[in-house]
């Protein structure tokens, strides 16, 4: 299994966490610290990059569902962007597209913060 | 080619790590689809993870039994332990319907493990629990 880890960027007012590797229970808290991280700043728009993240678990969908409302609460939001097909296939089994933005690109994801 | 692996844990979430360690093995080994692997690893966390969390409330030690085997229609997963019974095939999944606001985390886990599997049999024998996940290879 690849290593889980997370990197953050800033773009202007977007705050960008890169995903790797593998989300699940063992590694979920590390998740959950970074948007702990996040709101304490008060920074809450993010965008969230996907491209290195090969698995992601309940535990990890589960990080996601603590923290959204926070954001929106606060007029920000979590968006989602570039999951690989199988990645993407757990968060529509659940029917998160409804629920969270989902884009092809990062680029994309701050876009649509810029336009807001 | 082994096309059988079986693997025994303790009843704790630190276990996880030698199964998927056994899944990268056992996917290696017999050439499995990346969806293949990635579906294996999931059934089983989520499985593994509910049974250890949920299934020992006098907080005793046990061994648990994993058993994959891959034949011509598909994989079967079987997992064998002694918890507090636990038929998933009757527990509460996460309602995909709800809005934001009315969702909770619980039941996750089991809504994707019955999205990935083609059939799940539970059986009670004396103290054992024995679940049987077959899925597509």
């Amino acid at each position: 299994m690849s290593e889980f880890f997370t990197n953050l960027k800033e773009n202007g007012t977007v705050n960008i966490v890169e995903l790797g590797g593998y989300l699940d229970a063992h590694t979920a808290p590390q998740l959950e610290n970074v948007f702990s991280d996040l709101i304490k700043s008060k920074r809450f728009n993010v965008v969230v990059n996907f491209e290195q993240l090969n698995y992601i678990s309940s535990a990890g969908l589960g990080v996601f569902m603590a923290f959204i409302e926070t954001m929106r609460e606060n007029s920000g939001d979590i968006k989602l962007a570039a999951m690989k097909p199988n990645v993407y296939n757990i968060f529509d089994l659940l029917g998160f597209p409804l629920l969270y933005e989902i884009f092809n690109s990062e680029n994309e994801a701050i876009d649509k913060f810029i336009k807001q | 080619m082994n096309r059988h692996y079986s693997i025994e844990i303790v009843n704790r979430v630190s276990e996880l790590n030698r199964i998927f360690e056994m899944i990268t093995k056992f996917s290696l080994e017999n050439s499995l689809s990346r969806d293949c692997d990635y579906n294996l690893n999931l059934i089983l966390e989520e499985y593994l993870l509910n049974l250890i969390k949920y299934g020992y409330k006098d907080g005793r030690k046990d061994i648990i039994v994993v058993n994959i085997e891959l034949s011509i229609d598909g994989m079967r997963i079987k997992v064998t332990d002694s918890a507090d019974s636990f038929d998933i095939r009757n527990a509460e999944d996460y309602d995909s319907e709800m809005k934001l606001e009315d969702r909770r985390v619980g039941g996750i886990g089991i809504k994707l493990i019955k999205a990935l599997v083609k059939r799940i049999d539970y059986e009670k024998m004396g103290e054992n629990n024995i679940a049987t996940f077959i899925c597509s290879k």
